[in-house]
């Protein structure tokens, strides 16, 4: 076999190890890339700053452990911008592991920023996401009646940050965490009807469906995968994992580029050896 | 003789070992087939669906629907009665009964639907309406939207299925069309390219940070 034909026969376990090695060695080594914060993060960063006083975010969970890595970063990076800037939330769960995970991200944050649950967040719990339809539309009509209990099974009314929120005019700001499309759902019934502003804090793989919204300015803002969370934990002026994992992101590009421009070399040369003979 | 189980770092040690063994073995399939990755898939797909029935019951079901009709409200057991009539489509004889309930929810979402549609689109639409000059744009948002006038009707053009494009000027707007799709199509694969890689870095940072405390 001659050489530009192995370039497009390399064994993919080789590549795999290339892989694990040049996202490890940024991870060891500290190789950091410089983070500068599109105007979509910059978007959703003013849009949880003006979030008005007596009113809360709700921020809605659809993730699980799959996406952890992209879904996690962008979940703690906004909960802690609302703690530090005193913007009280309320966290609604669609996933029983994303409901998890945002209870113990939350209640982890609140301990380092000194935040009390009930009188700064609460947590709804989980709700079916086959009904979130439905749910959503209740709850912008009346909040207590269609939430009822937070995760602990306290009724609302007797959890004090939720006294005066009556239903969605009582909200500022709705953060979409998600892996999946419910942006439009929430687009549908709570921005088209009652504009209530939406960021939306997707999986990359979901971005590109985020930039029609963000362009007919139905979303205030938008933090795309774990880049998306790097550049909010810039602007936070935090270096948490997503700021740590770009220079890995950054190697891992640039690895499967190399690969793709080597595979490519590789088959024009053999094209043009066959035409030649 | 087990009091180590209820110490908080004990158990904490115990969890991260247990995870870089999931990692490990759930990646084992990158090399070839083997059986320690099949034991790791169904240890987490049983785990994550027994963590979920048991979430679904104590955040949902108990909290909004059992504790409600043992505290009186009764007629809350009809939302089973509901609930049930689905589970009579694996019936032939008694399939009418699904059908009843099927219906009323194809029904309510149907107008559901209907009324999301147009909170989803008219912005959308109404947005695609931009100056191309005037109203103190800059000369970069002019080109903007000129751009994206462009593309978005030769994207137009390329879907308009009414009549063959022969002649050039149904030809050409089509064929940029289809050259501008591909471009989208190609960014939109850049983005799941980057989604996957940053999921195994999440994965490699837990390995070597959490488990073997070497990266930063």
């Amino acid at each position: 076999m001659r050489w530009f034909d192995r370039l497009q026969h390399i064994d993919r376990r080789i590549m795999y190890v290339l892989l694990a090695l040049v996202i490890a060695a940024p991870l060891i080594w500290k190789l950091d890339f410089p983070i500068i914060a599109s105007p979509a993060v910059k978007g959703a960063y003013n849009a949880v700053e003006n979030i008005p006083d007596g009113k809360i975010a709700v921020i809605s969970i659809n993730w699980a452990s799959g996406t952890i890595a992209e879904n996690g970063p962008q979940t703690e990076a906004i909960i802690r911008h609302m703690f530090i800037k005193d913007k009280k939330f309320a966290i609604i769960a669609w996933d029983p592991q994303g409901s998890k995970f945002s209870y113990d991200y939350a209640e982890r944050i609140a301990r380092e920023t000194g935040k009390v649950y009930g009188r700064d967040w609460v947590h709804w719990g989980l709700r079916p996401i086959a009904n979130i339809v439905l749910l959503i539309q209740g709850f912008a009509r009346n909040i207590p009646r269609t939430i009822g209990k937070d995760i602990n099974g306290t009724p609302l009314s007797d959890i004090p940050m939720m006294q005066e929120i009556k239903d969605i005019k009582d909200v500022g700001l709705i953060a979409d965490i998600t892996p999946t499309a419910t942006l439009d759902i929430w687009i549908a019934y709570i921005y088209g009807q009652y504009r209530t502003p939406i960021i939306y804090a997707p999986t990359a793989v979901m971005a590109p469906e985020g930039f029609n919204p963000l362009d007919a300015g139905q979303i205030k803002g938008m933090l795309a995968g774990m880049k998306g969370a790097a550049e909010y934990e810039h602007l936070l002026g935090r270096v948490d994992f997503a700021t740590r994992a770009t220079g890995a992101l950054s190697s891992s590009h640039i690895l499967i580029i190399v690969l793709i421009i080597l595979g490519n070399v590789g088959y024009l040369m053999s094209r043009r050896r066959r035409e030649e003979e | 003789m087990f009091n180590w189980l209820s110490n908080p770092n004990t158990m904490s040690v115990v969890g991260i070992w247990l995870a870089a063994f999931g990692t490990l073995a759930i990646y084992s399939i990158l090399y070839k087939e083997n059986p320690v990755y099949r034991m790791a898939e169904h240890i987490f797909i049983g785990a994550a669906a027994g963590y979920g029935v048991y979430v679904t019951w104590s955040q949902i079901l108990k909290p909004l629907w059992w504790d409600k009709i043992t505290s009186g409200q009764w007629y809350w057991v009809f939302a089973l009665v509901a609930g049930s009539m689905f589970y009579f489509i694996y019936s032939q004889r008694h399939l009418w009964i699904s059908r009843l309930i099927f219906g009323a929810l194809l029904g309510l979402i149907s107008g559901t639907v209907f009324k999301g549609f147009a909170g989803v689109n008219m912005d959308r639409i109404y947005a695609s309406f931009k100056p191309v000059a005037g109203h103190g744009m800059t000369a970069a948002q002019s080109l903007n939207n000129i751009l994206f006038i462009f593309v978005l009707l030769t994207v137009m053009a390329y879907f308009f299925f009414s009549f063959e494009h022969k002649d050039a000027i149904r030809r050409v707007p089509s064929s940029i069309g289809r050259w501008v799709l591909m471009f989208a199509f190609g960014a939109m694969f850049g983005s799941t390219v980057m989604a996957r890689m940053s999921l195994l870095i999440g994965r490699i940072y837990f390995l070597l940070h959490d488990w073997l405390h070497v990266a930063h």
